[in-house]
């Protein structure tokens, strides 16, 4: 590696390191920009401006270098999202609340789904093998599905919304991924080449790989205090998972989040773990970003097309959902019929799908699918707080 | 009922302690003190209320973060100010292990009066 | 139990990877996998070893010997979870371990500590240096006649080969006696005056390491022979490393002060970036990572901070680290050179015990030091394995053979090492400083 570029990656690093706590603390950033800065767009932007379409910094050695990070990222980020599921934490919210979540975001999910498979196989890429148009086009609905809680978690110190509301936004944005993560380990599993064998093989491979390593952290988990001891078991776990789940092309998010999942409604030692792994979520996401950015290719011509067909058919689903499951399952609370509009924001698990695809899949659509994701995220960002705020009734606060 | 106004040297030893895993090992460093009897409370600090950080994947397990006490205020009434520095030393001792940042604090204040309600 | 039913679950996941029919992958994934792995099984070998009263380092040095190239993957390839391309990925985290170790080493050297013990230490430092070097030396020229592999030479190469023998037997593993340190919580003068003498003696030995690698070439008649810009080179390198030392440590301390938050990831990036960077320039990153600690310790009010943040997370480096030591330890060098290489490990543990009783007698050291301080001074690792690739590059010829003892070497000591180390310390009752802490806990306390 040569002097100049490890000096570079060094004045990076502490750049990340100072700017992580400004970007995700409570500081003075200006609302309209905050959940910019709070779904950690900001780094995703840096990364692609010092990355091989901006200023270049990179060699293509040092790009490789970045995969081990990328792949124990993913795995950390999937099995910290696994830990949060807990069936005794579960089960204190009625089934109602539940259906409407699932709802919503399935129906998201085959909205976007259904119209990017269209345009796909219509328009944009006619010629492609069918599993590649399918892998796309179900890739952009995973990643659309969901809500980033971040953004809803702030809604508040702008705008002032219900109680009510904003207690059914944060719920549905803390599940919603859920379905969209469990999508995205079928399709791994479902959309391989013939040649690897059947797929429900690959399925149990999944399942295995998931339950398996969420059972040895179990058995492994230190009993005692000492954090380092839990520190590096939990890297270990995460390492195996992630690592073993890239190797076979299953889904390293969905495999380390089952792990989690399973861990989590195993150990006694989940608050624990927990605790730890999200003490670095913060940081780990900024640097994540910031690698997503610059190993992202920006594709223009999605922008012409993909894009504002995604933002559009996504607001579309969420609001169309949101209605539906009012009416389906909520419509005697006091909640408001157009919940899906605080539904916009988009970031976190999103990204970390889309990256993952990226990181696996070779094919032709990759970078438009990947473009699209990434530039909506920063787009919808910007945007959903004032649809949400302005929907759900509520005025700009002091 | 036995009123001493201005009780000479007593006083109140306050410790908010952010490590629940340490409330044993404190409460018997403030045994071993000299402070015979304390009480505990469970507490949130203003910190973790304001300030929550924003989560990024889930959060599910934020919407319970309201409810889980994150950290003890220990309420004791000593007989004079050298237990309280006792207390303080000791107390440090049980947490020299901790890497944590904020572990929490100690202080005392003078009590203007004290009773037993019984006899 | 729990825990075997863990490990072989672990084994149970890469050997099930390994034989399912996914095509290729992306080249990260084995080199995480195999991460996943070493960290948990080396911990796992690491904690039952320390059951046996070993210390854990040579658990996981065991670890990475059974699942490194030689044992499983003789059985089979398939077997051999640490394979070379694996350990050659995860290669690109030693460098971070050489800097965080010389971090900590030089932050765990307190200036009151160095005045305290001043005499022992250059007792020690000088008892070793004289009678380590003159004894290997005549050592090795006496043995000429009874190994075959000594025999071969003429009398000038013999004497090149003992001088740069000599060399490498005086150097031994900070890396090693950091960690027995840490792991067993050491306190007292064997403690202090053996982390002192390793520290500085890195610096003697890399200094006498250049002039005497010249000077075998000069015996050898290889590449020119000796030249004066040797000495010129060495002042660079020396004078260098430690004015880069001092100023990332002062920058440190200043991100230190001013930040702080995050400490352990910058932590982590500077000794990446130390370590790595510096040799572009000739000058060594574990001397300025030394002097960057040692500075931080004491003369900033950070010292703490930064010793603390390395802790936190230096645990799965520093596995990672004994574990690639354990699988790149050359088992076929020492199966070819054992009898030489245990001569050789023999002569170097007695000359090292003498020098260090004679020279910490001589000094009047406190009675452990004489007793038990050589007991740090056996284990031997990343440096003294640096020299004998140097070797192998300056000296065509015999410059392989020498390299393949010393590496046979290295592999006895790098064993034996860590256990007399931590035999050493408990004997000088200077272990667990933690279990003096007050037991009182366990009474009921009285709470309203």
């Amino acid at each position: 590696m040569n002097p100049a570029t490890v000096l570079l990656l060094g004045v990076i690093a502490v750049l990340i390191l100072a700017g992580s706590r400004l970007a995700f603390g409570k500081r003075a950033v200006p609302a309209w920009i905050a959940p910019f800065f709070a779904t950690g767009a900001v780094f995703l932007a840096i990364g692609a401006l010092i990355g091989p379409q901006g200023a270049n910094l990179f060699t293509n050695q040092i790009l490789q270098s970045l995969d081990p990070l990328i792949v124990i990222g993913i795995g950390w980020i999937g099995f910290l999202y696994g830990t949060h599921f807990e069936w005794r934490l579960l089960r204190r919210y009625p089934i109602t609340i539940h259906a409407a979540t699932l709802f919503v975001s399935l129906f998201t999910f085959t909205v976007i789904a259904g119209t990017s498979w269209l345009l796909i196989s219509g328009v944009l890429a006619p010629g492609l093998p069918w599993r590649e148009q399918v892998a796309a086009a179900a890739i952009l609905g995973v990643c659309g599905a969901g809500t980033a809680p971040a953004g809803v978690f702030q809604l508040s110190s702008a705008w002032r919304i219900s109680t009510r509301n904003l207690n059914v936004l944060r719920l549905f944005a803390a599940l919603d991924d859920l379905p969209p993560v469990l999508l995205l380990g079928l399709m791994n599993a479902l959309l391989r080449p013939a040649a690897h064998g059947s797929p429900l093989l690959w399925i149990v491979y999944t399942i295995g790989l998931g339950a398996g390593l969420g059972m040895i952290c179990h058995w492994l988990f230190p009993k005692g205090d000492d954090a380092r001891h839990n520190f590096l078991i939990l890297l270990g776990i995460v390492s195996l998972g992630a690592g073993a789940a890239a190797m076979l092309r299953l889904s390293p998010i969905f495999v380390s989040a089952l792990a989690g999942m399973i861990f989590a409604n195993l150990s006694p030692r989940k608050e624990t773990a927990y605790g730890m792994l999200a003490s670095r979520e913060h940081t780990l996401y900024a640097i994540f970003l910031l690698m997503a950015g610059v190993l992202f290719r920006f594709e223009w011509s999605a922008v012409a097309t993909l894009l504002p067909a995604f933002i559009g058919v996504r607001a579309l689903g969420k609001l169309m959902g949101g209605y539906v499951s009012w009416r389906l399952f909520l419509a005697r609370s006091h909640i408001s019929p157009l919940i899906g509009a605080g539904l916009l924001f988009q970031g976190g698990m999103a990204l970390a799908m889309a990256v993952s695809y990226d990181h696996s899949h070779g094919d032709s659509m990759v970078h438009q699918v990947t473009t699209t994701i990434l530039v909506a995220v920063v787009i919808n960002d910007l945007m959903a707080p004032f649809i949400a705020g302005g929907v759900l009734g509520a005025r700009r606060q002091k | 009922m036995p009123e001493r106004p201005t009780d000479a040297g007593r006083e109140m030893v306050i410790c908010v302690l952010n490590e629940p895993d340490y409330l044993h090992d404190v409460l018997t460093a403030f045994l071993e003190a000299g402070a015979t009897t304390s009480t505990v409370i469970e507490s949130q600090g203003m910190g973790r209320i304001l300030s929550h950080d924003v989560p990024i994947f889930a959060g599910f397990r934020h919407l319970f973060a309201g409810s889980k006490p994150f950290n003890h205020t220990i309420f004791a009434v000593v007989d004079d100010r050298k237990v309280v520095a006792r207390i303080v030393e000791l107390v440090r001792d049980v947490l020299a292990d901790v890497e944590e940042e904020s572990k929490g604090i100690i202080f005392s204040l003078p009590v203007s009066s004290f009773a037993k309600l019984s006899e | 139990m729990t825990r075997v039913i863990g490990l072989l679950g672990a084994l149970a996941v890469v050997l099930a990877v390994r034989l399912a029919p996914a095509g290729d992958s992306t080249a990260g994934a084995s080199a995480v996998m195999a991460l996943g792995f070493v960290l948990i099984v080396s911990f796992l070998v690491g904690d039952a070893v320390a059951l046996a009263g070993l210390p854990a380092i040579t658990g996981y040095l065991l670890a990475g010997m059974v699942f490194g190239p030689y044992v499983f993957g003789w059985v089979d390839p398939v077997f051999s979870v640490l394979s070379r391309e694996s350990v050659s990925a995860l290669r690109l985290l030693d460098a971070v371990a050489l800097g965080l170790i010389a971090l900590t080493a030089g932050g765990e050297l307190r200036i009151s500590a160095v005045k305290r013990h001043w005499h022992s230490i250059s007792g020690v430092l000088g008892g070793q240096v004289i009678l380590v070097f003159a004894g290997m030396v005549g050592g090795v020229l006496i043995a000429r006649d009874t190994f075959p592999a000594l025999n071969a030479y003429s009398k000038e190469t013999a004497l090149a080969a003992a001088l740069l023998f000599a060399t490498v037997a005086l150097a031994n593993s900070p890396a090693v006696v950091l960690a027995i340190i840490q792991e067993c919580r050491s306190r007292g003068p064997v403690t202090d005056v053996v982390l002192a003498v390793t520290v500085v003696k890195d610096v003697v030995v890399i200094a006498l390491f250049i002039v005497v690698l010249s000077v075998a070439a000069l015996l050898t008649g290889a590449n020119g022979g000796f030249q004066g810009g040797v000495l010129l080179g060495l002042g660079w390198e020396v004078g260098g490393s430690l004015g880069a030392g001092l100023l990332l440590g002062w920058l440190v301390a200043m991100y230190l002060k001013h930040v702080a938050h995050e400490a352990p990831l910058l932590v982590l990036a500077v000794a990446f970036v130390a370590v790595t960077l510096l040799p572009a320039w000739h000058l060594s990153g574990i001397l300025a990572c030394i002097v960057a600690g040692f500075y931080i310790e004491n003369f900033s009010e950070h010292g703490d901070d930064l010793i603390r943040a390395i802790e936190r997370h230096a645990l799965p480096v520093y596995v990672v680290f004994f574990t690639m030591a354990g699988a790149g330890l050359d088992l076929e060098a020492l199966a070819t050179t054992w009898p030489l290489a245990l001569y050789l490990a023999g002569l170097r543990l007695g000359l090292t015990a003498a020098g260090t009783a004679l020279g910490a007698a001589w000094a009047g050291s406190p009675v452990n030091v004489v007793k038990h301080g050589w007991s740090g001074f056996v284990a031997q690792a990343g440096v003294t394995l640096g020299f004998a690739v140097l070797i192998q590059q300056r000296l065509p010829g015999i410059g392989e053979e020498i390299m393949t003892v010393i590496l046979a070497m290295v592999a006895i000591n790098q064993l034996l090492g860590p256990v007399l180390f931590r035999l050493g310390l408990r004997l000088a009752r200077e272990i667990g400083a933690e279990e003096i802490s007050p037991g009182l806990a366990g009474e009921e306390t009285q709470n309203r």
